[in-house]
């Protein structure tokens, strides 16, 4: 069999005609004068795997169906989902409202009530009337006469009793010639004389009788005083309870009919009947909450509802209102913190101490979502610590538990509260970039047990002239959505053919809205400095010169070493062993290609091919794969019946970064076969393709720039017509290259040759042909491969004489 | 207008030797507020006490732990300077909220010296509502006494105060000082003066009939009555248990209170 690189070794490549190197935009179909007449895109234009994904993980409701779109950054994926699910509105009543409200019993755990739609505010109002209303209603209920008849009745029945006991104690004393005195700590029994108290002098002339009996009487009123004041905190607290049970009794009547109204107003919901008769027992039993006036508060009006306040307890808060929803929820949540997603426990400063309760809990873009759907960025969600984790547990659990970060790290020793959970039913929609998705799919285990739906955007569309009328309704969108200029024929054709050029090839177009976003800005603004209503192929042409120029200060101090000769690029004549390859640098979206020049020294050896970026840790992966992949075309070629006995080196000249990626390798092989043959290389080449162990030239990225690339400096030097750049022929269809290019190669200034072999490249290198194997298994005189195999063979023959003379001396 | 000058001068509170109730010291510093007068705390130092700890048998119940501690003539004086220190700066620290002048004094006597001696005619002298455990002490207890002095008296209820409603003043005709009282309390507090009939004959059932039939459901912020028309210390405080408002008891007595004082 013959080889494959042989097949057309013969054949000398042709420069590719203009027509070949760009593909001008064709909307002969599309009828219109200006964007304003076409259609509006449709929503997620050219992005029907992303939207059938979509819909159905919106159709399914099991559990972990949720999607994670991925795509480019500039595809604008979040805005391109809001729209999609904002006009393709699930269909449904929107969800519950949510309350948090006291929990009586346990005050740190407040219970969360679930409503219909729009009643949550209703049912906080009216819990405020109540409490507004029972703070009139209860002051004056017990400030009437009869109420105050029946306590004082209480009083004076207590005081009645007491004061007997006290009374008839008093005059006890007083008949045995006694007192009864309060001192600063409490009583003393004294002995009187006359009205006044007996000091000790005055009793020690008393006579021994005498005072041995008040002694004993003393004795005797103190055991009964002592007796009769043991007894007061019990009357009191009797009294206490009974006049509570009257308190009860009185705040009864008006709260009963205050509630009641309330009950029927919510009967259907039997969560809210037993908050409300929760409501109804507390404020019985702290009835005198309403009776007093703390200072600095208002009587009426929601100021009772401020922190702190005592009545704050029987408040509302409105968690989740869908009162002005008709639809189901579609949240985005641009700040995807713990405390954003899940929602929060916030706090206030009180005498020096953070205190909080449940009127302090705060909804997350969680509860607002619930019921519908959530978008979140994934790069932002896994920026915030504890996030991810925290929207697993969500799903896993089927309910949203608040989780306070501060608590999670340790950072707060303060109370705080323990909401009960809200059952969560919601679509989540993770978008992000490509890399994140793999990571996750590889990473995390749990993954894709939560996101079982991929919708993979694209980032192109194939370049029909359905492609081409899609784009051009895309274009005159974002013109329209951002109240630009419309765009006219031209202008499209002109944006139509940018967006082909961003997709890096000439059957694509790219569907990166960003990107496009920015050209039409610009646009409209350069169509308004020239006075035009519409925007022009001008005006768009302008703006990507303008584009590149800004971002051309790095591409033009590099061409400027060139053209002063202190980077050594020769686009003349011709050299041995020395080629012009070319790269792409591509630094902040702006790409700019660059010729280097390669070259490759040869000798005798043990079959070694040296790559000296590798070598010196310059060299990525790729690259070294490349070089050693020429080893092996050159051992299967070239090396029949002897070892290879090849040292060579090859070297990016003047290259002092890193360089990876496997497109120069035609050009390194070329440089090595020049320098085996010995036959110079032209110079005024350039060339760019990777290359297989049989001779393949295959495709490489950033053709456009590289062609331009070298072009520039051509042009810079005075083009001669001899000047081109060798490309794969598989990159033809990649050629979206700048009118000037076009115009130079249409006027046989420059050209543009494709190459499918090794063999072609060389042959267009060297002038030679690179021959193929006669019958008798030489190559023919005359022909590159026939000199690269006799220089192997003479370094062949060379390695074993030097061999067979080391042996020779050890024996 | 001329503004009608106040026939009186001081407001005197009793603080009890036993501790001061904040309600009271918050009652009474308004009440000298809207009426513009120095309030004077008085302290009382019984000398009983010091006669009675001189007994080497003397002891004390000492509330609230009910527990029994000798008496000690030098621990009595210090008991009580810490007692009226301690009330001295309660004094002063409530009522430095109502930006009233107010003084603080300590005197030799019991309750009813300072019901006879300290406050003069040309004072409110201030006391509460009595407790029960106020009976036990010999002397009775400072509402009662209270009635003995030349002073007007202000009795504050202890519970149950009303936080509005007009001032109502028991005359006997439109000139009567304690309608003159009351509308100037009414118009410091921006409440109504409401004049109620005096009664032919002074009883507490015939002025607590006499009140509801002016006020009807309604309750006063503050009752004014003249002395005359109380007859017994017992007749004040029935009625200030019915009413549980603060009364003021305008004029000098016309004869001796009868009372258990």
């Amino acid at each position: 069999m013959r080889d494959a690189a042989n097949i057309d070794a013969e054949a000398m490549p042709q420069a590719l005609p203009a027509d070949k190197l760009f593909r001008p935009a064709d909307l002969s179909g599309l009828a219109f004068t200006t964007t304003r007449d076409l259609a509006p895109p449709p929503v997620l234009a050219g992005q029907r795997r992303a939207e059938e994904a979509i819909r159905l993980g919106g159709a399914l409701a099991a559990r972990g169906f949720n999607i994670f779109a991925t795509g480019r950054t500039k595809g604008r994926i979040s805005s391109e989902l809001r729209q999609m699910l904002e006009t393709v509105r699930p269909p449904g009543k929107p969800p519950q409202d949510w309350v948090y409200v006291n929990n009586f019993a346990v005050p740190h755990r407040p219970t969360a009530i679930g409503l219909p739609a729009g009643r949550a505010v209703p049912l906080q109002q009216a819990l405020r009337k109540l409490i507004e209303d029972l703070r009139v209603t209860l002051p004056a209920l017990f400030e009437s006469e009869d109420y105050q008849r029946r306590r004082t009745a209480i009083d004076e029945a207590l005081r009645t009793n007491t004061q007997k006991v006290f009374q008839t104690l008093g005059e006890k004393a007083t008949a045995r010639g006694l007192a009864i005195i309060r001192t600063p700590m409490g009583f003393t029994v004294a002995a009187v004389d006359k009205g006044e108290v007996v000091d000790a002098e005055a009793f020690a002339k008393w006579p021994e009788e005498r005072r041995k009996a008040t002694q004993d009487a003393i004795a005797q009123i103190e055991r009964e005083m002592e007796q009769a004041l043991r007894s007061i905190p019990k009357l009191e607290k009797e009294r206490r309870d009974t006049v509570h049970a009257l308190d009860q009794e009185t705040a009864q009547f008006a709260i009963n009919q205050e509630i009641g109204e309330l009950r029927s107003r919510f009967a259907e919901l039997p969560q809210v009947v037993d908050h409300l008769e929760a409501v109804r027992n507390d404020v019985l039993l702290h009835v005198q909450l309403f009776l007093g006036q703390p200072e600095g508060v208002s009587a009426a009006g929601l100021d009772a509802m401020l922190p702190g306040h005592p009545f704050e307890r029987y408040d509302v808060n409105v968690l989740v209102s869908n009162a002005a929803n008709d639809h189901l929820p579609v949240v985005e949540e641009l700040n995807p913190t713990l405390g954003n997603l899940l929602g929060r426990v916030e706090h206030m400063s009180y005498q020096g101490a953070l205190v909080t309760n449940f009127r302090m809990i705060k909804a997350g873009s969680l509860h607002r979502a619930n019921g519908g759907t959530i978008i979140i960025d994934a790069r932002s969600l896994f920026s915030e610590p504890y996030a991810w984790s925290a929207l697993k547990r969500v799903l896993v659990r089927g309910e949203i538990v608040i989780e306070d970060l501060a608590h999670i790290v340790g950072l707060m020793s303060t109370a705080t509260l323990e909401p009960s959970p809200i059952p969560l039913n919601v679509k989540v929609i993770l978008f992000g970039e490509r890399l994140i998705y793999y990571l996750l799919a590889s990473l995390d285990p749990e993954f894709q047990q939560h996101f079982k739906i991929l919708a993979d955007f694209e980032d192109e569309v194939e370049r029909s002239p359905e492609g081409e009328a899609l784009l051009a309704r895309l274009i005159g969108g974002v013109a329209a959505e951002a109240g630009l200029r419309a765009l006219d024929r031209s202008g499209v054709e002109a944006a139509i053919e940018r967006a082909a050029r961003l997709s890096q090839d000439a059957s694509k177009l790219s569907l990166l809205v960003e990107d496009l976003h920015d050209l039409v800005t610009e646009s409209d603004h350069r169509a308004g400095v020239a006075g035009r209503t519409v925007i022009t192929r001008a005006d768009v042409e302008s703006t990507l010169r303008a584009q590149r120029q800004r971002a051309s200060r790095l591409e033009e101090r590099t061409r400027e070493m060139i053209l002063r000769d202190v980077s050594l690029i020769a686009t003349e004549g011709s050299q041995v062993g020395q080629i012009n390859g070319l790269s792409v640098i591509d630094l902040a979206g702006h790409a700019f290609g660059q010729p280097t020049r390669i070259t490759a020294r040869v000798a005798p050896g043990s079959g070694k091919i040296v790559d000296i970026e590798r070598e010196v840790e310059l060299g990525g992966p790729i690259h070294s794969k490349g070089v050693l992949i020429l080893s092996g075309f050159i051992t299967g070629r070239y090396a029949y019946g002897a070892p290879m006995s090849l040292q060579a080196s090859l070297v990016f000249e003047q290259s002092y970064g890193g360089v990876e990626g496997d497109s120069a390798s035609v050009a390194e092989l070329c440089a090595l076969l020049s320098a085996l043959a010995g036959l110079a290389l032209r110079q005024d080449l350039a060339v760019t393709g990777s290359v297989n162990q049989h001779g393949h030239v295959q495709a490489i990225g950033g053709v456009n720039e590289k062609i331009e690339g070298f072009f520039d400096i051509c042009t810079s030097r005075g083009l001669t017509g001899r000047q081109g750049v060798l490309i794969p022929a598989s990159n033809v269809q990649h050629l979206m290259l700048r009118p000037d290019v076009v115009q130079a190669c249409a006027d046989a200034k420059f050209a543009i040759y494709a190459v499918r072999t090794v063999d072609e490249a060389i042959a267009l290198l060297t002038g030679c042909t690179a021959g193929h194997r006669k019958p008798d298994g030489r190559y023919a005189d005359g022909t590159v491969n026939a000199a690269v195999e006799a220089c192997l063979a003479r370094f062949a023959a060379a390695r074993k004489a030097m061999i067979d003379d080391q042996n020779a001396r050890k024996h | 207008m001329v503004k009608e000058s106040s026939p009186y001068r001081r407001a005197v509170l009793g603080m009890p030797t036993g501790g001061v109730d904040r309600h009271l010291l918050r009652a009474a510093a308004e009440f000298a507020r809207l009426l513009e007068l120095e309030l004077l705390g008085v302290f009382m130092e019984d000398p009983a006490l010091f006669s009675l700890a001189t007994l080497p048998f003397a002891r004390e119940l000492r509330l609230p732990g009910h527990d029994w501690q000798a008496l000690d003539l030098q621990r009595m004086g210090e008991e009580l300077r810490a007692a009226a220190d301690r009330e001295r700066r309660l004094f002063e620290k409530e009522l430095m909220a109502y930006g009233v002048a107010c003084r603080f004094e300590v005197h030799r006597g019991d309750s009813a010296t300072l019901a006879r001696h300290v406050a003069r005619a040309s004072d409110i002298l201030i006391v509460e509502e009595p407790m029960e455990i106020d009976t036990l002490a010999a002397g009775g207890d400072p509402a009662r006494l209270s009635l003995l002095s030349a002073a007007t008296i202000l009795l504050v209820p202890r519970t149950g105060m009303p936080q509005g409603g007009p001032v109502a003043a028991v005359v006997a005709d439109p000139s009567d000082p304690c309608l003159r009282i009351a509308s100037r309390i009414a118009a410091a507090t921006g409440e109504k003066a409401l004049a109620v009939p005096s009664v032919d004959q002074p009883s507490t059932a015939a002025l607590l009939g006499s009140l509801r039939l002016a006020l009807g459901p309604r309750r006063e912020r503050l009752l004014v009555l003249p002395r005359q028309g109380i007859t017994s210390d017992g007749m004040l405080l029935e009625i200030a248990s019915q009413r549980r408002v603060p009364i003021l008891v305008v004029g000098t007595a016309a004869h001796p209170v009868e009372g258990n004082a």
